[in-house]
């Protein structure tokens, strides 16, 4: 019976590695979008996840190996060495106590240094201006918002390769996360708030971007081409944007923020100048979500150019709980309360 | 009736009606079999009014295996749906695979490990100290039927209604009544609310037991390590579970009230809630690991013949653990855009949280290290264990480090992570202790050669349904993902059910150890008390201990308390003294009752109800209160004619 | 040691020896002083929210618009008078005196009785000038939290007449001082509680 159960056990698990080895040798791991990076951030994040696996590997790769040495060697029927009543060594606890916490002072500085150098709201190193996008998450779709531009489009993110590209997100709906993993990580987008990323392409070339924090029934389909382009391929982008493009009224923009699924990329030739100010400040009770599509009455009414909205301190706040000083999107106050909003220099 | 009607029933797909279908069946199928063997009497006299601490114990294991195999069918459903959903819509549609997801989270947190380990914790503890019951016998009972009360709401989401579709951390504002309207996430918040406060009261329980009820002699660093994880546990228990209480209510409140604590609207703050609920998440993760860990170190040390290498040690690193899991709780949702500050000094304090744990993980080594070891099935969950959780432990590390979890959070890498700590962190262990303690509360062994398979099965299944995830981090696939349209991930996703289904043989292979184990029940009895040359308390008394546990209260001198027994000649027994315990009570189980309707009534807004179970409650707690302790007394010839049945 | 087992059995729960009785008494004094500190710990989660959601009055009513001085230092002195007379009923019976111990106990219950009055009667007063808990997030966390005293105060009044039903059933025995000795600490829980509302909510928006 225990033969047959460990041939069993042995048959399965060697088919196990071989088929996983057989995967993972494929070119579909080698060219995922974390290993083959296309963006400094990116780069950088895998190369610093590499270092510090590494680095663990050095620690967790004996305690595998002896688990199995000891398993094997001291078995009751090998008739090993035994001692008992041994249960202390002032070296070995040592030992136990230090090389770990050696590891973790290292990684500690690592990770102090590498938090810093890759805070996703830190500007990107480079001699060119950023591009600035707005990104608004809607169900089930994103809009960008190219404010410099004068342009949108829903899922579709065009921009110049070695550019570094800005994005500024809010949520027009659920907590989403927008990630575009060839690019590098993520930022939560969050309704009544704006959050900051920077990125930026060393290549041109097509990436997926999605959502990946789980917002609904249309969540899966949730996903974005990211293109960067030559400069010039941009600029013509941009000009058939507005010569294409239709313009993005208020209308058509709560008609846009229903739910729908799939939603085909889609360019604006005409945004409204402060429609990504006025979905943070609106947000309230207005919502362009799912529940009640006729309450969208007071998106028409917009805070005169987004005097005390400040979109800069939005994203200062750090999550120790503060809600960002003009978080407070209205439900019952009207817009034109905005002319008294909260200072954003007025801290909790 | 609220907004209960007709269409609560769950004739929107067929996949849930045969869910429905098959929970119906199967609880009148357990009925049924009641009746007909005859068994109520017994069942209500001694078993669901008893407030014996090693029978509540037993019911919170029966409560877990049956809520493990709700949650396993789950998570099958979910890998089989993820193999076939490339470029199609699979077989379940998003509503029902988001419920599901939600559920299998809820269920193996809330339901499964958490009455598993509190099970463990009930039946083992007190005997390893020496005690002849818990501090506080009746609360015991009430937080069984608590936890009970919350599972039995967990279960009725599948018949009538819905269930959460907003995943097991429930955040707002997709949980709120804006965009979850609907009964599913009031399931969710009222079944763990409920169970919850069990648990709250459980911890109290355990403490006091622990730091007032120790048999004479024994020190607190004399305490069996299974003993010192189950206090670091419970005091988390008491000090993280407020938290969770008043985040779901505040939801609660938010969805059937409208209040705004987490909303978009109206100066809510959704981060206050990932805030609040992470305040708990956190420690919650070591109040399930942590007594796994205690069995692991029990387990080590009987099986290798050996004490237990570096004691102090793992008493330190336990408490520290303890102590740190409140300080970490950010690392959960770096990606909400803190400062770097904030993200680098969070991610540090996670790291450090690896010291004590590959401590620990040293400790074990060297307790095999020059030992005698038996590879038994609880040794074998113990080693499977330790081999695997060094890797869950290295990418938690990673995940630590908030640069490279803006790449991974969210994805099935995370996933892969936490299933990896907590099958073998947690559920590895609560096998082996069970594997290790049935014994003892039966009087006979289970089957090693099942109990071997379902090991091989568990272990090999559990690489080949989440290495592939781990991968699949790497190519971008974001988690609770219902279809896709990325080919290259289809063969990682079948891989990944083909693992799947290989946990499945191994949880067949562990109902049919249990089955065999009952049938041959005769050839593997234990009549010795000790069928393993145990080296703690629980080991000195008969297989199955009587009701008082120990017809002397021991006296300790020693950590290994047994084995010293064991070396030193017995004197002559002293003659036996009555014994008093305290007697069984209708109250905990009408309590249950009580706040199962509650929670109903308050899900489908039936006000009414929701007073009249309410009112019961508080009744029934007051009547409790002035009529005081019952106490049955055992008199020493009976406690003579007991002792002097066993051989 | 060498001999495993002791004459000296002690049985958890037998209802005889005093000596048991105060292990008894110390154990429920324990188990009793953690429950009370993860119900502490409740109250910290409602502070913190509180804290986080104080200044989001969404174009409702602040802080300085509805809370009044002279109401919340009544209650103040109603809630803390009645802790007082608490510890003067306990005193009473300790000393076998039954007149005095009931007579402070039914102050106590009328102080804090009223104080549930009072407050129910300011949130019936918020909510009709338009200050509900659904007003805004700052109002929902003052609500939540006040509240949550207020059903803690209940709660000690409701136990202060089963604590009256047991002493007059069953007498001052250990047993039921030992009840009272639990309702009392409660009792200065909710007391030192409400300072804490007090001084976080109350007297900051009072001074705005």
């Amino acid at each position: 019976m225990r033969n047959r159960t460990l041939a069993f056990a042995k048959r399965s698990a060697s088919w196990a590695l071989g088929f996983s080895f057989t995967l993972l040798s494929g070119c579909s791991f080698l060219s995922s979008p974390v290993i083959d990076a296309k963006g400094p951030v990116a780069i950088a994040q895998r190369d610093l996840m590499f270092t510090a696996l590494g680095m663990m590997l050095v620690l967790v790769i004996p305690v595998i190996v002896l688990t199995i040495v000891f398993a094997v060697k001291y078995r009751a029927d090998k008739g090993a060495k035994y001692t008992p009543m041994w249960d202390n060594s002032h070296l070995i606890e040592t030992i136990c106590w230090t090389v770990p916490a050696i590891l973790v002072v290292i990684l500690g500085v690592m990770v102090w240094n590498s938090t810093h150098a890759l805070d996703p709201y830190k500007p990107l190193a480079s001699d060119q201006e950023p591009l600035r996008v707005d990104v608004i998450s809607l169900d089930w779709k994103y809009l960008f918002l190219y404010p410099d531009q004068d342009i949108g489009a829903v899922n579709e993110l065009v921009f110049p390769v070695n550019r570094p590209l800005e994005l500024h997100m809010t949520s027009g709906t659920v907590m989403t996360a927008l990630m575009i993993p060839t690019l590098g990580g993520q930022i939560y987008a969050m309704g009544g708030m704006e959050t900051e990323l920077n990125l930026m392409a060393h290549e041109e070339g097509s990436f997926m971007g999605r959502n990946t924090m789980f917002s609904g029934d249309g969540f899966s389909a949730m996903s974005f081409e990211a293109r960067s382009v030559s400069d010039t391929a941009f600029d013509a982008w941009v000009a058939a944007a507005k010569s294409q493009g239709s313009e993005l009224d208020m209308a058509r923009f709560q008609e846009l923020a229903k739910p729908t699924q799939d939603v085909a990329p889609e360019v604006y030739a005409d945004i409204p100048d402060t429609l990504f100010k006025t979905v943070i400040y609106n947000l309230g009770g207005a919502s362009m979500g799912m529940a009640d599509p006729n309450a969208h009455t007071n998106m028409g009414a917009m805070p005169g150019d987004g005097e005390g909205v400040s979109a800069q301190d939005t994203s200062a706040y750090e999550t120790d709980g503060v809600a960002p000083p003009d978080a407070q999107g209205t439900a019952t106050a009207p817009a034109t309360q905005s002319a008294a909003p909260h200072s954003p220099d007025t801290t909790d | 009736m609220g907004r209960l009607n007709w269409d609560a029933l769950p004739f929107y797909s067929w996949v849930a009606f045969t869910g429905a279908l098959v929970t119906v069946g199967g609880g009148l199928l357990v009925v049924a079999l009641i009746l007909y063997k005859g068994w109520t009497r017994k069942l209500w006299t001694d078993w669901l009014t008893t407030v014996d601490h090693k029978k509540i114990g037993i019911m919170y294991i029966v409560l877990a295996m049956v809520m493990l195999l709700r949650g396993f069918i789950d998570a099958l459903m979910m890998r089989a749906q993820q193999a076939i959903a490339m470029g199609n819509e699979g077989y379940l549609p998003p509503e029902h695979f988001d419920q599901i997801f939600s559920s299998h989270g809820t269920i193996m947190i809330f339901f499964m490990a958490m009455p598993f380990l509190t099970g463990l914790i009930n039946y083992v503890m007190p005997l390893q100290i020496g005690a002849r019951d818990v501090a506080f016998p009746f609360l015991n009972a009430v937080s069984f039927f608590m936890t009970a009360a919350g599972a039995v709401l967990m279960l009725l989401s599948l018949v009538i209604g819905v269930f959460s579709t907003a995943g097991w951390t429930g955040y707002p504002p997709y949980s709120g009544a804006q965009y979850s309207p609907g009964v599913g996430v009031d399931y969710w918040i009222w079944s763990v609310m409920i169970s919850g406060i069990g648990t709250t009261l459980s911890g109290v329980n355990f403490v006091t037991t622990i730091m007032t009820q120790r048999a004479p002699g024994m020190r607190l660093m004399q305490m069996p390590m299974f003993v010192w994880t189950a206090l670091c546990s419970s005091i988390l228990m008491v000090f993280a579970f407020p938290a969770l209480t008043v985040v779901t209510m505040m939801l609660a409140l938010d969805r059937t009230f409208g209040f705004h604590f987490f909303t978009n609207a109206a100066g809510g703050n959704q981060m206050q809630y990932a805030n609040l609920f992470w305040m708990w998440g956190h420690p919650e993760v070591y109040i399930l690991i942590l007594p796994a860990f205690g069995v692991f170190s029990e387990v080590v040390s009987v099986f290798s013949s050996k004490r237990l290498f570096g004691y102090v040690s793992m008493v330190w690193a336990t408490m520290a653990i303890a102590v740190l899991s409140f300080t970490v709780w950010l690392h959960h949702f770096f990606t909400m855009g803190s400062s770097a500050n904030v993200n680098a000094a969070f991610g540090i304090a996670t790291m450090i949280i690896a010291i004590p744990t590959g401590v620990k993980v040293f400790d074990w080594l060297f307790t095999m290290y020059r030992g005698r070891i038996r590879i038994t099935s609880p040794m074998l969950w113990t080693m499977g264990f330790m081999v695997t959780f060094g890797i869950g432990g290295m990418t938690g590390v990673l995940l630590a480090i908030p640069a490279a979890d803006y790449v991974m959070h969210n994805t099935t890498f995370l996933v892969a992570h936490f299933h990896n700590m907590l099958v073998p962190g947690a559920l590895f262990g609560f096998f082996a202790g069970y594997m290790y303690w049935f014994p003892k509360a039966f009087g006979f062994q289970l089957s090693e050669v099942w109990g071997k398979r379902a090991f091989w099965f568990w272990f090999t299944g559990f690489y080949c349904a989440f290495m592939p995830l781990y991968a699949l981090g790497f190519m971008g696939m974001s988690r609770r993902m219902e279809h896709y349209d990325v080919a290259t991930w289809q063969p990682y996703l079948i891989f990944a059910c083909f693992g799947a289904v290989l946990v499945l043989l191994g949880i067949i292979c562990l109902g049919i150890q249990l089955w065999v184990s009952v049938r041959d029940r005769v050839a593997l009895a234990d009549t010795t008390g000790d069928p393993w040359d145990g080296r703690t308390l629980e080991w000195a008394t008969s297989s199955p201990p009587p009701e008082y546990n120990f017809a002397h209260i021991p006296d300790v001198s020693d950590l290994d308390a047994f084995y010293e027994m064991k070396q030193t000649a017995r004197t002559a027994p002293a003659p036996y003294e009555d014994i008093h315990l305290p007697a069984s009570s209708v109250y905990a189980p009408l309590m249950g009752v009580a706040a199962a309707i509650f929670g109903f009534a308050v899900i489908w807004w039936i006000w009414w109800l929701a007073a009249l179970s309410l009112a019961a409650l508080v009744a029934l707690t007051i009547a409790r209160n002035v009529t005081g302790e019952p106490h049955v007394t055992i008199h020493a010839a009976e406690v003579a004619k007991i002792e002097g049945a066993r051989t | 040691m060498s001999s495993a087992m002791t004459p000296e059995a002690q049985p958890i729960t037998a209802p005889h020896t005093s000596a048991h009785l105060e292990d008894r008494a110390r154990t429920e004094q324990m188990g009793y002083w953690l429950y009370l500190m993860s119900d502490a710990i409740l109250f910290v989660a409602l502070f913190a929210t509180y804290a986080v959601l104080h200044a989001n009055s969404a174009g409702g009513p602040e802080a300085s618009d509805i809370f009044e001085f002279s109401r919340t230092a009544l209650n103040s002195a109603l809630l803390l008078t009645s802790t007082l007379v608490l510890g003067f009923s306990g005193i009473g019976f300790a000393k076998g005196n039954k007149g005095a111990g009931f007579g402070w106990l039914a102050a106590a219950f009328a102080l804090g009785a009223l104080f549930v009055g009072l407050e129910v009667q300011e949130f019936a007063a918020l909510v009709a000038q338009g200050a509900s808990p659904q007003t805004s997030g700052f109002l929902s966390a003052y609500f939540a939290l006040v509240a949550t005293h207020g059903l803690h105060v209940t709660v000690g009044l409701i136990w202060m007449l089963t604590y009256v039903a047991l002493l007059l059933y069953e007498g001052p025995t250990r047993r039921v001082l030992a009840n009272g000795n639990r309702l009392a600490a409660f009792w200065h829980m909710i007391g030192i509680v409400w300072i804490g509302i007090y001084s976080v909510v109350y007297l900051p928006g009072i001074l705005q």
